[in-house]
């Protein structure tokens, strides 16, 4: 078990040097991010599910997350959607989720703050 | 050659092959929604999503091709999420109402898949469906609300039917549609009705337009006289449903389907193979005409509906070619309508229900035309397609397989062994050389088993044979061609005007009627199409050469009786007014 955590560390660094949405501020974050949905909504082709149907799903939790009106369900589903964009056809879909991810992991307690 | 692992075991695979190919040759089962073999191999859906060793994101099962000891895992946790993720995001935007739904019969892909993966209706909202509207047709309609945006439809419509209706439509950013030309029913849209897209629809989207509840009106009616028929094609799948495999003899279902329509509660139980004899009396006699008086040749075969929807809409210069003889269905409905019920059974043909089974969803549509008619009476009221009825009989709790046989005893349910083979491409070419050889010639064929006229053919779908009538002294060259792809070359090399053909059989579905897009679904990655036809094909020759006591369809009794009492002669006047019909040019938008 410890040994996945360091590999966890480990990765969570990495994504830490290369991706600069990282060190996203916990102020107005869901904003934020729904701004960033919205940017990449437009260079969505339709033509996969993770990212087509994933991504508005993605931006209706978002919105949830900003109204601070969430569940754990929801928290968890959203963890879902987002790595489930690692199956999406093209780096549209992939690119969103990779930086997702990383803001999930490195701005967790904004998100977990929501959940009652 | 290639190594690779897969799930832990080390294995052999050829170059350039998918995971996916690799996986199934190798019994590794890998889910699939998009993909149809070398039809719709797109990587859309990323249903068959599977890991990679050393990749970070998850591949395409059905697009990825292997590489030199690639690692992949089927089955890891991480695949099994993503397989539930995408099916859950599918889910919300389908509506769910399996109990009223043409594939809630087991045969939903979607369906299946969701139980697989336990995809629970927590992970959904309440479904809403993508589109909340349904593009009417009158053999086929698309209900939106649960596309699943597949593209298999586009797909196969361009290819196989290749009448290209439907488009993926992308206009308004993330809210993608595939459809025909929007506000278009599909009878407006280019469409020919031959559902072969029916066939391939993961989901209940496509299907043939419902006529059970009509049919079920009637039967309740008792003012209603019901008579049904069914086509020859229908016999070699009617036990598909019931779990007889793919080409089971005619002999081990037909008496079971006669008595399952007794069953039904249906007052006549006909058989549409005495009119497909009818038919080869009236199109032989015209093709003789048409040889002898310097008539309009190569003349076209006119019982396909789909084919004969292609060449109004899309080749009308060809009209004239086209039999004037009314497809045999029609025939039958004509001739029971306004004979047998009004002469013999003394019931006024308005009373008269007429119900078709048929192979086709093209018949629905057929029976829609205003030309279907003499004197108000309508020649046919509605068309089950061989699904539907296996639907209608087990929701009437009919146990098919312990069924005994049952035998229609009028004469509109006796049939020569030329009549049966109507269901398989070339079957009608062969019936009718049959007939024609022996009135011109004054002997029968040497053999009566024509093989050059069965099978696929070329791989253009098409089938070319030439008959020498040595008493007329003349060559007959004729052609048989089946499906949409068959079609489009057989208009090029009739276009090119270099071969001179006498006589051309067109059907509209590839395999002819036996695959017709009414029949029964059989899963690609079961049995490819051309298996399914072949093997229902040997079906109906089978019951043609061992069943039958006649095999050319001029030795029907019950024709011959038929034009003795009410017909007079084929090609007749009174014939021409019941049994043949007229083409019009159909006009249609694609956008
Ligand atoms: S398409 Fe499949 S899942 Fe949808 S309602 Fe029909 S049977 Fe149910
Ligand atoms: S019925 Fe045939 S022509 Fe019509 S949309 Fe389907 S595949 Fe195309
Ligand atoms: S109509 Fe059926 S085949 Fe066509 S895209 Fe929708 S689900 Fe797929
Ligand atoms: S089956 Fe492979 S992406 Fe759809």
């Amino acid at each position: 078990m410890s040994k996945e955590i360091v590999l966890r560390i480990q990765e969570l660094y990495e994504n830490w040097i290369k991706d600069d949405m990282t060190s996203l501020g916990s102020a107005d974050i869901f904003a934020n991010l729904l701004e960033y949905v919205k940017e990449t909504q437009k260079d969505i082709c339709g033509k996969c599910i993770p990212c087509r149907d994933g991504v508005p799903q993605i931006e209706k939790l978002l919105t949830k997350f900003e109204d601070g009106s969430v569940d754990k369900g929801q928290l968890l589903t959203l963890e879902s959607y987002v790595q489930n964009l690692r199956s999406s056809k093209c780096s549209v879909g992939i690119d969103f989720g990779k930086t997702m991810e990383v803001v999930l992991r490195n701005n967790f307690n904004d998100f977990y703050k929501k959940v009652r | 050659m290639a190594k690779l692992i897969l799930n832990g075991k080390s294995i052999k695979a050829q170059n350039g092959q998918t995971i996916l190919q690799v996986a199934r040759e190798n019994g590794v089962e890998i889910p699939t929604l998009c993909f149809l073999k070398e039809m719709n191999e797109i990587g859309f859906c990323r249903v068959c999503v599977v890991e990679v060793e050393g990749e970070k994101d998850l591949v395409a099962a059905c697009d990825t091709v292997i590489k030199k000891k690639m690692v992949v895992h089927t089955d890891s946790p991480r695949v099994l999420e993503s397989r539930q993720a995408t099916l859950a995001l599918l889910a919300k935007k389908h509506r769910f109402n399996c109990w009223v739904c043409p594939r809630g019969d087991g045969s939903c892909e979607f369906y299946n898949l969701l139980k697989d993966y336990s995809v629970d209706s927590f992970q959904f909202d309440p479904a809403e469906g993508r589109h909340d509207f349904v593009v009417e047709g009158t053999g086929i309609y698309q209900d939106q609300t649960k596309c699943v945006l597949c593209k298999r439809c586009v797909s196969v419509c361009n290819n196989v039917a290749t009448a290209k209706v439907f488009k993926f439509r992308d206009e308004d950013g993330n809210n993608p549609i595939v459809s025909p030309t929007p506000g278009l029913p599909f009878d407006e849209a280019g469409c020919i009705f031959c559902g072969q897209c029916t066939k391939v629809c993961p989901t209940g989207t496509l299907a043939e337009v419902d006529h059970i509840e009509r049919v079920e009106e009637a039967i309740r009616d008792p003012k209603k006289f019901v008579m049904v028929q069914m086509a020859p094609a229908v016999r070699s799948a009617v036990g598909e449903p019931f779990g007889y495999p793919v080409g089971t003899p005619v002999k081990e279902v037909e008496g079971k389907m006669y008595e399952a329509l007794r069953l039904l509660g249906f007052d006549e139980v006909t058989d549409t193979n005495y009119a497909a004899d009818l038919t080869i009396m009236e199109e032989g006699t015209e093709f003789i005409g048409r040889v002898q008086n310097g008539g309009v040749l190569p003349l076209f075969t006119s019982c396909s509906p789909g084919w004969v929807r292609y060449i109004e809409q899309y080749r009308p210069e060809y009209l004239a070619h086209l039999s004037t003889a009314k497809s045999p269905h029609m025939m039958q409905g004509a001739v029971l309508k306004n004979f047998y019920a009004p002469k013999i059974k003394e019931i006024d043909p308005k009373d008269v229900y007429m119900v078709s089974i048929m192979p086709c969803t093209a018949k629905k549509y057929e029976i829609s035309r205003p030309e279907m008619e003499q004197d108000g009476i309508r020649d046919v009221d509605a068309v089950l397609t061989t699904r539907e009825l296996g639907r209608l009989i087990k929701k009437n709790n009919i146990d098919f397989v312990n069924l005994p046989d049952y035998k229609p005893e009028n004469k509109f349910a006796q049939y020569t062994g030329a009549a049966t083979i109507f269901g398989a491409s070339g079957g009608v070419m062969e019936a009718a050389v049959r007939t024609v050889y022996e009135v011109l010639e004054g002997e029968p064929l040497g053999s009566l088993d024509l093989t050059m006229m069965r099978g696929v053919g070329s791989e253009d779908q098409i089938k070319e044979a030439t008959l020498t009538l040595p008493k007329t002294g003349l060559d007959v060259n004729v052609a048989i061609v089946h499906g949409g792809k068959g079609i489009k070359r057989m208009f090029e090399i009739l276009d090119e005007g270099k071969k001179q053909y006498h006589f051309i059989e067109f059907m509209g579905c590839p395999g002819g009627c036996v695959n017709g897009g009414g029949q029964p679904i059989v899963k690609d990655d079961v049995m490819d199409k051309f298996e399914v036809a072949a093997l229902r094909a040997s079906a109906l020759y089978g019951s043609d050469a061992k069943d039958t006591e006649y095999r050319r369809s001029h030795l029907s009794e019950s024709v011959q009786w038929t034009y003795e009492n009410w017909f007079e002669s084929a090609g007749s006047h009174i014939a021409h007014k019941y049994l043949h019909t007229n083409y019009s040019q159909k006009k249609f938008r694609k956008e």
